[in-house]
C-alpha cells in the first residue's frame, strides 16, 4: 500500500513547528508545494518576529571628550507591502542610548537623507536567535524613515551567512 | 439511563467495522462530539467516520483513551503560532513510533475527526523528522516527487552551494 499524501494544509501544520532555518535553508527547496508553503510561512509568522538595527556614531556633542558615543537604531516589523510583498516595512523605532534619542533621531535622519548605500552593516535578529550582521543591498529608507527590507534578502543573509555576536542583544520586546 | 460518563457509542469505520467505545473517549472527536449532539441519542445509531479505516481508528481511540480526561486546550496554546517541537510527552512519542503510513493516516484522521490535540502530536512528530535534513534527505524521507525544472534547479544548486557541508 502506498503512503499517503499530506495535503498542504497539514504541511502548512507541519511547517509551524519546523525551525525557520530548516524552512529557509532545506524546505523550500524540497518541490514546489514546499517552496510556496514555506514563502507563505516565513513571510506570515518569521518575517514579523525580526529586529533589524543599525549602530552609528553619534560624535562627542560641543563638550570635549576623549570617547565617542555611540548610538543606535532598532526598527520592528510594521507590515508587509501591500504592493510589493517581496518587501517587508519595519517602521517601529526604538533608539539608543535613551538619554540621547533626539541626537541618536538627528543622526539617523542624516543617514536616511545621505542615503543608507550597500555597505552597511545591520545586526538581524530573530526572536529567541543570534544576532547576526548582514548585508542588505536592496534595503530602502521608507518615507518615515523606517526600513523597506527585501525580506527574502533579509532571510537569506541572516541563515546562510556566518553571524557575529554582538555584545548587547538588539531584541526589544515591545516592537513585535 | 447510563450517565454520560458510562454511555457507550458505536462507530462505523470506513471498511465498515463496529467499534464500541466510551462516548467520553469517543468525543475527543469534535466531528463526533458534534454528530451525538445533532443525533441526540447516543449508543443507538451508529456513527459512521467514513474516512477512517479500522486499523486507524483503533489506533486513534487508544491515544483518545489515554487522552480522555485531558482539560480543554487554552485559546493561549492556540494563539502562538511558532510552536516548539521538541515539547511532545514520553507517552504520545511512544504512541507515534509507528510505520510512516500509519503515521500520517492518523494525522489525516486526526484532522477529518477534528482532534486538534492529536493532530499537533503528529505534526510536532513529523516537523522533528525534517530537523537538520537537506532537501534530498526529506524527499526521500517522504517519498516526494523532486518537481522543479531543471532550470530551477540550477538556481537552487547554486543558491545551496555554500549548504553543502550541512
Amino acid at each position: 500500500m502506498a503512503i499517503p499524501s499530506l495535503p498542504t494544509e497539514i504541511w502548512l501544520e507541519v511547517f509551524r513547528y519546523v525551525d525557520p532555518a530548516d524552512i529557509w535553508l532545506s524546505l523550500q527547496h524540497v518541490s514546489k508545494e514546499f517552496h510556496a508553503c514555506a514563502r507563505d510561512t516565513m513571510q506570515a509568522e518569521v518575517v514579523p518576529n525580526f529586529l533589524i538595527s543599525l549602530s552609528f556614531t553619534l560624535g562627542s556633542g560641543t563638550r570635549a571628550r576623549w570617547y565617542d558615543i555611540r548610538g543606535s537604531i532598532t526598527l520592528g516589523f510594521s507590515s508587509m507591502s501591500k504592493h510589493n510583498p517581496q518587501y517587508a516595512l519595519f517602521d517601529k523605532v526604538h533608539l539608543l542610548p535613551e538619554s540621547c534619542s533626539q541626537r541618536a533621531w538627528e543622526k539617523w535622519n542624516q543617514i536616511c537623507s545621505a542615503g543608507v548605500g550597500e555597505s552597511l552593516d545591520w545586526r538581524v535578529a530573530l526572536k529567541d536567535g543570534p544576532v547576526r550582521t548582514v548585508k542588505m543591498s536592496k534595503l530602502i529608507i521608507s518615507h518615515k524613515h523606517g526600513a523597506w527590507c527585501d525580506w527574502r534578502e533579509m532571510l537569506d543573509a541572516y541563515f546562510k551567512f556566518p553571524h557575529v555576536p554582538a555584545r548587547n542583544p538588539v531584541w526589544q520586546r515591545d516592537l513585535v | 439511563m447510563a450517565s454520560e460518563g458510562e454511555q457507550t457509542v458505536k462507530l462505523v469505520s470506513s471498511d465498515n467495522v463496529e467499534i464500541v467505545t466510551e462516548r467520553k473517549v469517543a468525543e475527543r472527536s469534535m466531528l463526533i462530539k458534534n454528530m451525538i449532539e445533532d443525533l441526540g441519542a447516543p449508543g443507538e445509531e451508529p456513527i459512521p467516520i467514513m474516512n477512517v479505516s479500522e486499523a486507524v481508528l483503533r489506533k486513534v481511540l487508544e491515544w483518545c483513551t489515554h487522552h480522555k480526561n485531558d482539560p480543554a486546550p487554552s485559546q493561549d496554546d492556540d494563539a502562538d503560532s511558532r510552536k516548539k517541537t521538541t515539547d511532545i510527552e514520553d507517552w504520545d512519542q511512544k504512541f507515534m513510533q509507528v510505520d510512516q503510513e500509519m503515521l500520517f493516516e492518523i494525522i489525516l484522521a486526526a484532522n477529518y475527526m477534528d482532534i486538534k490535540a492529536l493532530l499537533d502530536v503528529g505534526c510536532k512528530t513529523v516537523a522533528n523528522m525534517i530537523k537538520g535534513k537537506s532537501p534530498e534527505e526529506i524527499r526521500k524521507t517522504f517519498n516526494i516527487q523532486n518537481d522543479f525544472t531543471p532550470e530551477e534547479e540550477d538556481q537552487i544548486r547554486r543558491e545551496n552551494e555554500w549548504a553543502e557541508d550541512r
